[in-house]
């Protein structure tokens, strides 16, 4: 027995252990905390339960103009659904006339949709002058929008809003600063031009404040400088803008009453949570039942070597749910699938690897040294097995939509563990246990 | 125990192909149970909170589409799918399930699934998952003919084709449906089964080094032999982790398992009863060609 080599395999037994026991149920030392690994990976919506609808574009538009139009709905959908106070919404575009909106915990998709469709209204209002701003400042926030709904006044409205664009201008100190101009029509005109003749009388700054409301929510509060009258339906907001984006994000949203182009659901799907959790708990629970089973499997059939593919297993396991929660991919139904049959592979590359040895104990040789040859010979098989289905998953991480992709992305990062922890670990692991001169005997590696 | 394999193919020929043209039969009647996703369509899914029978569900569905097709899920068919190839719009969903609400007393959270696919969709995702399988295969196809030689690849590919039908046949013997999910599996399949015919075709590259000249048949047969404990094995390590996935999955997944568990089962067959002996009647072949070719010479 060789004492100091012992030691190693045992720390390394330990390291093994803690991290994956720290993986699973997280760890808090002080300020810094562990969450488990299981709660940092995103769930699908097939397993978190929610609402997704994939919107197509109505509209003859192409190249350049249509992806300007898909940008504009996108950001108007996104204000819209913030509104919602859902954790996590999702809007993204999909190929060239498509937004995809994923809205975990909603349940109701026609809610959705009319929300998502519906034609924004887009207001400036202002407070009446005799409101007290020490006595409005200390009410609640509920109280706030309460009072402001009820007795704010009314300026312009959306449709009187004609031009709405972002530029430079130079301000008075000469340097170039990011502006939104408006410009109104001749009703807009004259109501925004009364507006202006109030506010710029008042003496508070606060009670100068336009408030630019769409859908209730303020998305910008200009003030109106005193002494100034607008009266040729043109409007500059300046300042407060931290880059041309900024401006034109605002200058967009303004414009924004109405989405540039007709959407229409041409895909949608509503998961209750009660399914989703159903499917969470349940998965895990087989995830669980089936990986013991494996471990047990393995340590039965192979003994030494079985054993040091359970580490290794364990190891494949966390840089699996580690890299997913990293890289913020999001496990699906078919991601749980593409998991479990990855670790298929994972054990195969092991299994493989042991048949080998075993035949090379059988030929006669050491354990040693039906290690080195064991392994030399098995590598080229498990490459050349693991890259072919490597290739199979690029291919469908590429190529696929939807669930496939799911799918295709536990796959990659599964073959892609499984090698790494085949190749090097399963070696170094099965090398130290030889070192340690406590197994002598051939049936320690399941060879009678 | 002597392993025969290459002696006795034609019996595995045989029996493969009485099940694709069983499949291709029970597909050609029937028809493919496609998956709203493939079709185009819209499917709710609601708990009733009692077993109802389908002629009682069709009375409040007939209001909306007299073709749509009515299923039982669930554990003990509390619940019903309601699937129609129509395109209903949210307001009519919602109008169906409050009837149901209605009828039955439901709670809001009876409704458990709405799931709407318009038909341009349908279409892509079939034509997506043909390309992705179709490249999928070539570039494999090519990696073992670069790694191994291309009689290796064409042998390879036609167990995957195998795998492919057989798996088809499945589907259309039980009826399972034909949708996203399906395309999962089949490229599982796939990839399943190209890794067990790699480790098999490795080991004949490898014993075929030290062979006796022409001797294909024992370098088959003692190739498989070698490598059956490991074959054996892992089939059965992976069938653990998907049956338990088909045990205590949800529909949803048990739907995705069953072809799984049928995909490993054919994939290790195929790379030994298929793939094995394609290789060894090309190898076959070119020794006829080249004996006849030194005929004519000499």
């Amino acid at each position: 027995m060789n004492g100091k080599k012992v030691a190693i395999l045992i720390l390394v037994i330990a390291v093994i252990l803690g991290i994956t026991g720290i993986s699973m149920t997280g760890l808090s030392l002080g300020e810094n905390s562990i969450l488990p690994v299981g709660s940092q990976i995103k769930q699908g919506l097939d397993l978190s339960g929610g609402v997704y609808v994939v919107l197509e574009a109505q509209t003859d538009s192409t190249g350049e103009e249509l992806a300007q139009k898909m940008n504009e709905a996108k950001l108007i959908i996104e204000q819209r659904v913030d509104g919602l106070g859902v954790t996590q919404p999702t809007v993204v575009i999909e190929g060239e006339d498509r937004i995809r909106v994923e809205l975990p915990g909603l349940d109701n998709t026609q809610e959705a949709v009319s929300l998502i469709g519906q034609t924004a209204k887009l207001e400036f209002r202002y407070l009446p002058g005799f409101v007290d701003l020490a006595e409005f400042g200390a009410l609640s926030i509920e109280e706030q929008q309460a009072y402001f709904q009820e007795n704010s006044l009314l300026a312009v409205t959306g449709d009187q809003v004609v031009k709405s664009e972002a530029g430079i201008q130079e301000n008075d100190l000469g340097q170039s600063t990011p502006v939104v101009t408006l410009g109104f029509n001749d009703e807009g005109a004259e109501s925004f031009e009364a507006a202006t003749r109030e506010l710029n009388q008042r003496a508070d700054r606060g009670l100068r404040t336009l408030f630019i409301m769409l859908d209730g929510n303020i998305i910008s509060s200009p003030e109106v400088p005193p002494g100034l009258v607008i009266d040729d339906g043109k409007a500059i907001i300046e300042g407060g803008f931290t880059s041309v984006e900024d401006a034109a994000n605002l200058a967009m949203l303004i414009k924004a009453g109405s989405l540039p182009v007709d959407l229409v659901e041409i895909q949608s799907s509503v998961i209750g949570p009660t399914l989703g959790l159903e499917s969470m708990e349940r998965s895990v629970k087989a995830a669980v039942i089936g990986l013991a089973l494996i471990f047990l499997f393995m340590l039965v059939v192979y003994r030494v070597p079985g054993f040091v593919a359970d580490l290794n297993l364990l190891v494949y396991l966390c840089i699996v749910l580690w890299s997913m929660a990293k890289i913020g991919a999001v496990l699906t139904l078919p991601g749980i699938a593409g998991l479990i049959l990855s670790i298929g592979m994972a054990v195969d590359a092991n299994v493989v690897i042991f048949e080998r040895i075993r035949e090379e104990i059988r030929n006669g040789k050491t354990p040693r040294s039906a290690v080195e040859s064991g392994f030399k010979r098995a590598l080229r098989t498990v490459m050349d097995a693991n890259i072919t289905t490597l290739i199979a998953g690029i291919v469908l991480y590429a190529f696929g939509v939807g669930p496939i992709k799911g799918f295709a992305v536990t796959l990659i990062i599964g073959l892609a563990a499984s090698l790494i922890t085949a190749v090097f670990l399963t070696r170094f692991v099965l090398n130290l246990v030889i070192d340690t001169k406590l197994f002598k005997n051939k049936t320690a590696f399941g060879v009678k | 125990m002597k392993i025969q394999i290459i002696k006795r193919r034609k019996t595995f020929y045989i029996l493969s192909s009485l099940v694709i043209i069983a499949g291709l039969l029970m597909g050609l009647i029937n028809g493919l149970n496609y998956g709203i996703d493939f079709t185009g369509g819209t499917l709710l899914q609601i708990s009733l909170g009692q077993e109802v029978s389908v002629e009682e569900v069709r009375e409040i569905t007939d209001h909306f589409d007299t073709d749509a097709e009515v299923v039982h899920a669930g554990d003990v068919n509390q619940e019903v799918m309601i699937k129609t190839q129509k395109d209903l719009s949210p307001e009519e969903r919602t109008a169906i399930f409050k009837e149901f609400q209605a009828k039955y007393n439901l709670p809001d959270e009876a409704f458990i699934k709405s799931e709407k696919f318009g038909p341009s969709v349908g279409a892509e995702i079939r034509r997506n998952a043909v390309l992705s399988i179709g490249i999928a295969t070539i570039l494999m196809l090519l990696y073992i003919t670069v790694r191994f030689e291309v009689r290796f690849g064409i042998a390879a590919v036609t167990a995957l084709v195998h795998d492919v039908l057989i798996a088809l046949s499945v589907y259309a013997i039980f009826r399972l449906q034909v949708n996203s999910s399906f395309v999962a599996a089949i490229l599982t399949i796939v990839g399943y089964s190209i890794n067990d015919t790699i480790v098999l075709f490795d080991r004949v590259r490898e014993n075929r080094k030290g062979m006796k000249r022409g001797e294909y048949e024992e370098l088959i047969d003692s190739s498989i032999s070698q490598t059956l404990t490991r074959t054996i094995n892992t089939s059965l390590t992976t069938l653990i982790a998907i049956l338990c996935l088909y045990i205590f999955g949800v529909t949803a997944i048990r739907e995705f398992a069953l072809p799984l568990v049928v995909g490993v089962l054919v994939g290790t067959y195929s790379s030994i009863f298929i793939a094995s002996p394609t290789w060894y009647e090309m190898m076959m072949r070119d020794k006829h060609q080249q004996r006849s070719y030194t005929g004519k010479n000499a």
